[in-house]
């Protein structure tokens, strides 16, 4: 469903939609974005399962901190952060208000494991430079990067033995490990721009892989903050 | 100030930076979900992430330091995120504006001195524009109206504590001894950058 979409078309549609979520306060529509999000992963045929499962568990705990921050927390003004009907719940306006907070994170992070979980980096870092503007160099350097990741990981975790062999106590959030990666990305970015110049790497590439706008795109990047704005400015 | 354009190296070393500050923040990921979910029975857990927000400030001002040309912190936090999303961030596109508004931050601290001075009293005003603007943010994006004032406020100042310790302070010092170590081609003298 949200596979085909163009991935810069996409990722308009999503951060619109994110800030049309940001200026509605009700926890029905958090739940409609929510049941939406979950509607585009379950019919795509990107989404992993267990992936999908590994971020759900950080997710609960934040979105039930934020349900107890807002249940035991909530200012006066929160008032005005639910509608009339919520107040004459039995529950009380305070539950009503931690479960807005604790929604209302839970649907941005619908919405945005569905947009990351169905896009193909590579689509996205080609599209973005052929819709966007994104420059070459940059669109090209960060696939780089992100292809490199397991090599980067691997590199830390050296620098870090590298340091125990020698006795040196290295703590989690060392800055010993962290200079000495610094130290290598500098010398990682130069060779591999000489790497890739040499190869003949220019603003002038021409890309393989082609994207295109087509209708179904523009109405995905504005229809969807339209339907969330219809949902929480009209219908509820 | 270099108006050069930014060179491929450049953006290489900007998303290789990115990838490193993710692997950091990654472990303080681990240890701020803990924290949430022992603070979460008290109605504290918002919190439990503030106290690293500092670490993902950092990438921008160790870039900009480094490279020393503008848009460099902006460029380096979208390119933090898009690195993010291809990793599989759970707030997706939206970091998108998370990451331009804290660039904004750091950017806005150096070119207040034409990128011409790259001292302790920049870096912690970079510290404290971003912890002031990304606060904004977050407070649009978690309704912070609807939070008792006095959470607000811890979020606020742990927020900032964090910024300055590791924004302000360890990238600062991480940057001069890279700059002692040699490994810095930019146009200035360590000296320099020294206060």
């Amino acid at each position: 469903m949200i596979d085909t979409i163009n991935p810069t078309a996409k990722t308009v549609g999503i951060l619109l939609g994110s800030i049309a979520l940001g200026l509605t306060f009700d926890w029905r529509v958090n739940l409609a974005v929510s049941l939406l999000g979950l509607l585009f992963l379950i019919t795509s045929s990107r989404t992993e399962p267990a992936r999908l499962l590994k971020v759900a568990l950080p997710l609960a705990v934040i979105s039930l901190s934020y349900f107890f921050t807002g249940w035991l927390f909530s200012s006066e003004g929160a008032q005005f952060a639910t509608s009339a009907g919520d107040l004459t719940l039995p529950t009380g306006r305070d539950l009503v208000n931690g479960l807005n907070l604790s929604s209302r994170i839970f649907a941005f992070a619908m919405l945005g494991i569905s947009y990351g979980m169905t896009t193909d980096s590579g689509e996205l870092i080609a599209s973005l430079i052929q819709q966007a503007r994104m420059p070459m160099k940059m669109g090209y350097a960060i696939l780089t990067a992100v292809n490199l990741t397991a090599l980067i990981k691997t590199e830390h975790e050296q620098s870090r033995l590298a340091l125990q062999v020698r006795n040196i106590p290295v703590k989690p959030l060392d800055s010993k490990p962290l200079f000495t990666m610094m130290i290598r990305m500098v010398r990682w970015s130069e060779r591999l721009s000489l790497a890739m110049e040499s190869k003949g790497f220019s603003e002038n590439r021409v890309m393989q892989l082609q994207m295109q706008v087509r209708t179904k795109d523009v109405l995905f990047a504005g229809g969807l903050p339209a339907f969330i704005m219809v949902l929480g400015f009209v219908l509820i | 100030m270099n108006r050069k354009p930014l060179s491929l190296r450049d953006y290489l070393l900007m998303s290789l930076i990115a990838v490193v500050f993710g692997i950091v923040f990654l472990t303080a990921v681990y240890a701020g979900t803990a924290l949430t979910a022992a603070l979460t029975p008290l109605g504290l857990g918002v919190l439990g992430y503030e106290p690293f927000y500092g670490i993902w400030y950092s990438a921008a001002l160790v870039t900009t330091y480094m490279i020393r040309k503008p848009v460099v912190g902006i460029v380096t936090e979208v390119a933090t995120a898009l690195v993010q999303i291809l990793l599989g961030n759970m707030f997706g596109a939206i970091v998108l504006i998370s990451a331009f508004i804290q660039g904004v931050g750091v950017e806005l601290a150096f070119a207040a001195t034409k990128y011409e001075q790259y001292t302790y009293k920049v870096s912690m005003l970079a510290a404290v524009i971003t912890t002031v603007l990304s606060f904004i943010w977050t407070g649009f994006r978690s309704n912070y109206l609807a939070m008792d004032w006095r959470i607000v406020l811890a979020i606020f100042v742990i927020r900032l504590l964090s910024a300055l310790f590791f924004t302000g302070f360890v990238a600062k010092w991480l940057c001069d001894k890279l700059d002692e170590a040699g490994v810095l081609n930019h146009n200035l003298k360590a000296s320099d950058a020294v206060e």
